[in-house]
């Protein structure tokens, strides 16, 4: 299958993804500044190409509190590094925070977002899709009118809702963070596609003569299920995932954007860009500042398109070897 | 006496399909409206009839994929007709199915080693490691080469596929087939070579078929005898040298009237009498007889018997069946002249 | 002159190749047809002899993909393919007509059949649009539907299968075209509506003087229904004659497979004789053998058949004769002279 990943689109995104995945796993390794130190100049820096300032050494290792392994990066980076630092290539903020390093640090949002919606989506919706196109008839009705519901809800507005519910004010009430609420939404919203998919595509596997004829064979409903249903739903579940994650990567840049999701001293994507539009004004326009969090976007986006549609062609059995 | 190998009677399949426009109650589709036929063992019977007849429903109802809704259907004896599926699972073993379309009903996913596993897996009949020497035994004994084994579906041709389909439905040593026309969607130089296997198989094995076809010419040549279907009911069935030669509903005589013969020279002395209308929807069943709106020989029945009361199957000669006013009106008389003149 | 004549067609296609890369094949392979008026031919072939593709590119149809590499369409004398796409419109629908195995693709699904037929005559007849429902109506009736300006109000889903091929082929007459195509007309149909249909063309044929260009892979529609016959396979000709001939004495090894390994009504006889089959499957067009396309399936193979391709070519006794006359494309057909097959009923 790996091989028949044809068309070279479908390859370039699987590496992109593999590298961006890479960078954002061994964040804390590389010789980046730290995403939030401060430096505290009044305005946005431009971005300073390396061969013009390499680095420097004023490396300080702030950040919020991290996990036990990434804290091991870190160690193992100043011991590689030292205190060397990467210069502002892609400048930095008016806050004087690097760029780079701020977008490889999001990246671990984005992704861990769109992990999080694309398991939600396998577990929730493929079985609920599943069981919905088995069952049929009037159950299959009941299930769908949820779906329908849940969709026609408008996330935002959940969103707001939720956090007012449940967000942990300052002292008091444990509650949750943002950021939790933020995944309990997605986990809410992220299995609908993929419930109506595989639904409608069991639903006409059900109908299909292969199933008829492994009845006539004896074949009871759960061989049914794992010998017939199941091969044939995972290719489309697969390829629908590879476009789930994408907008869920957006929903989140877009809740951050608007200040609902994510928090600052942690970063994603989507808060890059909201402070790119709040530096905007009249006298200075510091471009990078959106332009490199909305490219980060954009490509990944692209790459998880193109890999889908790569996977639903590969994974297609009939493309190949047919005339 | 032993009772006939598979023994169907009065069977009944109803379909429920949807609200009367008047909300006078459910529309009901009579797929089926009691049909009865037997057969003995290494016999073929054909099923004929055009669409709407319910030939196919009643292959799916033999053999298990939907419950009649009323009706018997005893397999030596044993009554099959309301089985749960698991009541069903021994004779899965003895009565089997070939689906028409050749492209659908081979998992497009799987092998075909796997394929033609499958059933052995489901009744364990053989062991797990002499599963694929069956395999490839089914495959030459429907004349593949052992190397498709290893393809998909949709590398082979249709009649390669066709091939495929009667192999698994052999796994089990099945005595009886249905084959549901397991032709029509096959090119004309390939369905021969499928037919000729058809035979040589049934001769091997000892099969009996119940050949499902609209293609008269087919089911002349490899059924014994005929069962000819209109409107969810039997009207006429006999041997095949009777219903050939001597064809008593008008039905009948109308398929026959309407089958091209292979013979310019023939075709352009035949007479002809066209069939009216069109065959009528099985939602809306004309009353009385259900063929009587299209009957060119209506007239030949005294009084409008034809329209008011429903002819039963009954018998016209020995081991034959025809259900029409007309034949039992002129039991004694001369019928009219058989289809193709001289 | 005949009414159509087509000379050397030749329609190429690029097709994926399953390993990567694209594979020329050629549906339509040197092609040469002729109809007289009111004649009645039929064109038989399996599936991927080409016998579609020939239509279409008569019609200037061809599919995106299907590029014409050669050939001539002279329809009274006018060519055919040079013509723009402007000038071809007025001629189909108008002089040349099509019917396609299905009925639903000629049928807009969201117009009434009346105002669907209108158009037709409202563009190539000019006629206003109460004459144009007013003959259409007529139309309908002709064709045997009852109540016929009732009906043109309704729309093609409230119609059978049958009907809706009758509105077709009614759509198809309503200008008195020279010549009908007829792709596979009856294919999907039920034998009693097939027959009906027949009789319908034959109709056509009686009351207007139209040719009909029939395509078909049944023989018995063939027998039925053409005065002459071509047939196809791999994308060549490889036998045109009189459909008598045929059926007596064909003379090309695939022509006769398929009349012997067609079973018989009006066969005699209680054994039930193994059916004669062609062995081997329909080649790949993208995989054609050398020479001979057939041969690899053939019980009359020579030597010569291997290495060259044959050309359709009349008997030995009616040499030069013009192109309607006998021909086959076989190195070995003088050997297939054999005894008539049809047997009669005793």
């Amino acid at each position: 299958m790996k091989a028949a990943l044809k068309g070279g689109g479908a390859r370039w995104a699987l590496g992109f993804l593999a590298l961006l995945a890479a960078l954002s796993l061994l964040a804390p390794l590389l010789p980046l500044p730290s995403p939030i130190a401060l430096a505290l100049r009044g305005e946005p820096g431009p971005p300073v190409a390396p061969w013009e300032e390499l680095g420097d050494g004023g490396f300080r290792a702030e950040y919020w509190p991290l996990g036990p392994l990434d804290r091991r990066l870190v160690e193992l980076r100043r011991s590689l590094f030292g205190s060397w630092q990467s210069g502002p290539w892609l400048g930095t903020d008016s806050k004087g925070r690097d760029l780079l390093s701020r977008l490889v640090w999001g990246s671990r949002t984005s992704l861990a977002v769109g992990l999080a919606a694309a398991l939600c989506s396998l577990a929730i919706g493929v079985v609920y899709g599943a069981l919905s196109g088995l069952a049929g008839g009037r159950v299959d009705e009941l299930m769908m009118r949820l779906v329908d519901l849940l969709y026609s809800l408008p996330f935002v507005f959940l969103v707001i809702f939720a956090l007012a519910l449940l967000e942990a004010p300052r002292g008091g009430w444990p509650g949750v963070s943002r950021e939790q609420v933020l995944y309990i939404v997605i986990g809410a919203i992220g299995w609908l596609t993929m419930a109506r998919v595989v639904r409608g595509q069991v639903l006409s596997l059900r109908e299909s003569e292969f199933v008829k004829a492994a009845r006539v064979l004896g074949s009871s409903t759960p061989r049914i299920l794992a010998t017939h249903v199941v091969p044939n739903v995972l290719p489309v579940a697969a390829a629908y995932l590879t476009l789930t994650v994408p907008s869920v990567i957006l929903l989140e840049a877009f809740l951050s954007f608007l200040g609902l999701g994510v928090e600052p001293p942690r970063v994603s994507w989507g808060l890059l860009a909201a402070d790119g539009v709040a530096a905007l004004n009249r006298i200075q326009v510091s471009w990078w500042l959106i332009v490199f969090p909305s490219a980060a976007i954009a490509a990944t986006l692209l790459a998880l398109n193109v890999l889908g549609d790569g996977l639903r062609d590969a994974l297609d059995v009939r493309g190949q070897g047919e005339r | 006496m032993k009772p006939p190998l598979l023994e169907v009677r009065g069977l009944v399949k109803h379909y429920d399909a949807g609200k009367q426009a008047d909300s006078r109650g459910r529309r009901i589709v009579r797929a089926l409206d009691g049909v009865s036929f037997s057969l003995e063992r290494g016999e073929t019977l054909g099923l004929v009839g055009e669409s709407g007849s319910g030939k196919s429903t009643l292959a799916r109802t033999v053999v298990g994929l939907e419950p009649p809704t009323a009706g018997s259907v005893r397999l030596d004896g044993l009554e099959l007709a309301n089985l749960t599926r698991r009541g069903w699972l021994p004779h899965r073993r003895r009565l089997q199915m070939v689906f028409q379309d050749p492209y659908a009903s081979l998992d497009p996913r799987q092998r075909v080693l796997s394929i033609l596993a499958e059933p052995l897996a489901i009744h364990r009949t053989v062991a797990r490691r002499e599963r694929r020497t069956r395999a490839l035994a089914l495959l030459e004994a429907v004349g593949l080469s052992p190397r498709v084994a290893e393809l998909r579906p949709h590398e082979l041709s249709g009649g390669q596929r066709q091939r495929v389909a009667l192999a698994r439905a052999l796994a089990l040593e099945p005595e009886i087939v249905i084959l549901d026309e397991p032709v029509s969607a096959l090119d004309v130089s390939v369905q021969a070579q499928i037919v000729n296997l058809l035979a040589d198989l049934q001769r091997r094995f000892q099969l009996a078929y119940v050949f499902v076809a609209h293609d008269l010419a087919l089911v002349r040549h490899l059924c014994d005898r005929v069962a000819v279907l209109y409107l969810g009911r039997i009207v006429e069935s006999a041997g095949r040298r009777e219903l050939f030669g001597d064809p008593r509903h008008p039905y009948t005589r109308a398929l026959l009237d309407a089958a091209p013969l292979l013979d310019p020279e023939l075709e352009a002395r035949r007479e002809r009498r066209p069939l009216a209308g069109e065959p009528p929807s099985p939602l809306q069943p004309p009353e009385g007889c259900a063929f009587h709106p299209r009957c060119g020989e209506r007239a030949a029945v005294p009084g409008e018997r034809c329209r008011t009361e429903r002819p039963e199957l009954a018998p016209v000669g020995p081991g034959r069946l025809c259900a029409c006013h007309l034949t039992r009106v002129s039991a004694n008389q001369a019928l009219p002249a058989p289809v193709i003149r001289r | 002159m005949a009414l159509l004549e087509v000379d050397g067609l030749r329609v190429r296609f690029d097709v994926a190749a399953p390993g990567g890369g694209i594979e020329r094949i050629w549906p339509v392979d040197n092609v040469a047809l002729r109809l007289e008026p009111g004649e009645a031919l039929g064109l038989v072939g399996e599936s991927g002899s080409g016998k579609s593709m020939t239509a279409l590119a008569l019609m200037g149809l061809l599919p995106r993909g299907a590029v014409l590499e050669g050939g001539a369409v002279r329809l009274g004398g006018r060519e055919l393919l040079a013509l723009p796409e402007r000038e071809l419109r007025r001629l189909r629908g108008d002089r040349i007509a099509i019917v396609f195995q299905d009925p639903s693709g000629a049928l807009n699904p969201y117009l009434p059949i009346g105002l669907q037929l209108a158009e037709v005559l409202e563009v190539h007849r000019g006629l206003a649009r109460r004459e144009a429902l007013r003959r259409s109506a007529r139309a309908l009736g002709e064709v045997g539907i009852p109540d016929p300006e009732a009906r043109l109000a309704a729309y093609p889903h409230e119609l059978s299968g049958g009907m809706r091929q009758r509105v077709a082929i009614a759509m198809a007459l309503l200008c008195e075209p020279k010549i009908l195509i007829a792709d596979e007309p009856t294919t999907a149909l039920d034998a009693t509506l097939q027959a009906q249909v027949l009789e319908l063309f034959a109709e056509a044929r009686r009351a207007r003087g139209t040719a009909l260009l029939l395509i078909t892979h049944d023989l018995g529609v063939v027998a039925r229904s053409c005065e002459r016959v071509s047939v196809m396979y791999a994308g060549r000709l490889v036998e045109t004659a009189s459909v008598r001939e045929v059926f007596a004495r064909p003379l090309h090894p695939y022509t006769l497979g398929l009349l012997e390994s067609a079973p018989r009504l009006a066969r005699e006889g209680d054994a039930r004789p193994e059916l004669p089959s062609i062995p081997g499957m329909p080649p790949d067009l993208a995989r054609l053998p050398e020479g001979c396309a057939f041969h690899p399936r053939c019980a009359f193979r020579g030597e010569r058949c291997e290495r060259e391709r044959p050309r359709l070519s009349p008997l030995e006794e009616d040499s030069g004769g013009p192109p309607s006359a006998r021909r086959a494309a076989c190195h070995e057909k003088e050997r297939l002279g054999a005894p008539a097959r049809v047997e009669e009923l005793a």
